[in-house]
């Protein structure tokens, strides 16, 4: 579906923020992007939606080139993006008429509008607070309001960049939890986190580190293979257990991801 | 973030159902009425119809205080202003300068209808959503020759929209900021001078940044200026004209 090819990003200061990225994302699949800040990820990410455009190399979406300005309102109507900072993104001064901006600007008619708006509150779980203004609500709320406002687009990809990063854990657990039921519902998900955690059941795990791809397989594997310290960021604590029950002597069959696995192989152990 | 500040109440009054074309057309008429009114006679009707009009719309006062309240200090300057710099018969003097009875007379007139202005304006808000008000301004700005000027009506009631977004986002992010320099030690009593500076370089930023912030997120949800639908489609009822017309005539009656 996305496909990037030896792109290469500078500023406009001229820094370099990605250099020879290859990434190709299928239809479906659930990729978690991570790396320390400054890392690339959002450069990234932003060039997927042709919110920028490299200065070498390749990138298309469906086919279409995002260098090409013609092919901006399909490509964005195809990859949806939901922002770290909720209240940056906010458009209309209710929930139901910021939800409504992206079908408006596609043209659609007003009943069609309503139940796009309608489909994707119910998804999110806020049909509550439709005539609420979007400021007034709390952090986890205000992320479903801006992820509602993408998936009204009916896009078949969407990209969630450190939307969880300034959220309390209850509130990151619901986002999340949002994640997953639009990833099973048959939409591509590109989730961009430093929480390693968030990454234990995506399809594909991939590490960056100063503008470049340096891991680039399942969670599992990048997390065996990888010493991801170096990188700046941190292993989940499930996997920092294993690893370490594993150097005392007690491994299990396999690393554990969760606190379910290690559960397990610590009972294995008695 | 004081969220109060021209926010749509959500209700289901008669003026909440109103088209919004017939509001806008009705705060138009009640706008050049109160900018016409050269006596307190005058004024007085038209607080009258604002305050029949809040009635009908069941909105707190509270509310309408809330939009007027940040406004009041500007209200007061004019208002002293006027009171001191205009030439008549004098009241008593401060510094060297008269204050002078036609000053004060002029100062409570043009105070009270900038005060009527923002009352009828926050009453606007408070009964229809920004998106109804900018559908409303765009279908009656769509007949004109816009086009001729390389504009479009979609494009006017989009920037007239995003005027309202910004006026609540803006009004938090300066109570934001002023908390963040008073808790750095910013003295607004004593240092009026260093403490604008202080606060309007900062807002000046956050206004640009937020601007452009806004531009990327409009962008990403496929804005591309021009015709845009809207998620509603008011129709012009005979209601809607009877109102207006009922309005009219009040307003003529009355002012």
């Amino acid at each position: 579906m996305i496909d990037i090819r030896k792109l290469r990003y500078n500023y406009p200061d001229g820094t370099l923020a990605l250099d020879s990225v290859d990434l190709h994302i299928g239809r479906g699949e659930f990729l978690v992007i991570a790396g320390r800040n400054g890392s690339g990820k959002s450069s990234l990410v932003r060039h997927m939606n042709a919110l920028l455009l490299p200065s070498e190399g390749f990138v298309s979406v469906n086919g279409l080139c995002t260098s090409q300005k013609k092919h901006h309102p399909d490509i964005r109507r195809a990859v949806g993006m939901v922002f770290q900072e909720p209240d940056s993104q906010f458009i209309g001064m209710t929930v139901e008429e910021d939800i409504a901006f992206g079908p408006e600007n596609l043209g659609l008619p007003s009943s069609r509008i309503r139940e796009l708006v309608d489909m994707s509150m119910t998804t999110l779980g806020i049909s509550g607070l439709r005539y609420l203004s979007p400021r007034s609500l709390s952090g986890g709320q205000k992320q479903k309001v801006a992820t509602a406002g993408v998936l009204a687009m009916e896009p078949e990809c969407v990209i969630f960049d450190e939307v969880t990063s300034m959220l309390d854990p209850l509130s990151r657990q619901e986002v999340l939890g949002a994640i997953r039921r639009i990833h099973a519902g048959g939409t591509t998900v590109i989730h961009v986190t430093h929480r390693l955690e968030e990454a234990v059941d995506a399809d594909r795990l991939v590490i960056m580190d100063s503008g470049r791809i340096v891991a680039d397989d399942l969670p599992r594997n990048v997390f065996m293979e990888h010493d991801l310290e170096g990188y700046g960021i941190e292993m989940p604590v499930m996997v920092t257990l294993s690893k370490m029950l594993a150097r005392a002597g007690f491994s299990g069959r396999r690393l554990a991801l969760t606190k379910e696995e290690l559960l397990e192989d610590i009972c294995q152990l008695r | 973030m004081n969220t109060l500040l021209f926010r749509y109440v959500p209700g289901n009054s008669f003026l909440h159902r109103l088209d919004p074309r017939v509001k806008i057309t009705g705060m138009m008429i009640v706008s050049i009425s109160i900018f016409m009114s050269s006596s307190l006679r005058q004024l007085a009707s038209v607080a009258l119809i604002f305050f029949l009009l809040l009635l009908v719309s069941s909105i707190s006062p509270k509310i309408i205080f809330d939009a007027v309240r940040p406004m009041l200090l500007f209200l007061a300057v004019i208002l002293i202003l006027q009171f001191f710099l205009m030439d008549g018969e004098p009241v008593f003097y401060i510094m060297g300068h008269d204050a002078t009875y036609e000053g004060l007379r002029h100062g409570v007139l043009l105070t009270l209808r900038f005060l009527f202005l923002l009352m009828f304006a926050s009453l606007l808000t408070a009964t229809t959503t920004p998106s109804l008000v900018t559908v409303g301004m765009e279908r009656m700005l769509r007949p004109l020759p816009l086009r001729k000027l390389g504009i479009s009506s979609f494009d006017l009631a989009t920037m007239v929209f995003l005027s309202l977004h910004f006026v609540p986002f803006l009004y938090g992010s300066f109570s934001h900021l002023r908390d963040a320099q008073i808790s750095r030690g910013l003295d607004m009593r004593r240092n009026p001078f260093g403490a604008v500076y202080s606060l309007s370089v900062p807002m000046v930023r956050i206004a640009i940044t937020s601007a452009e912030e806004v531009a990327v997120a409009m962008e990403s949800r496929c804005y591309q200026g021009g015709h845009r639908s809207s998620l509603h489609a008011p129709v012009l009822q005979k209601k809607d004209l009877a109102a207006l017309l009922a309005f009219s005539i009040l307003v003529l009656a009355l002012v």
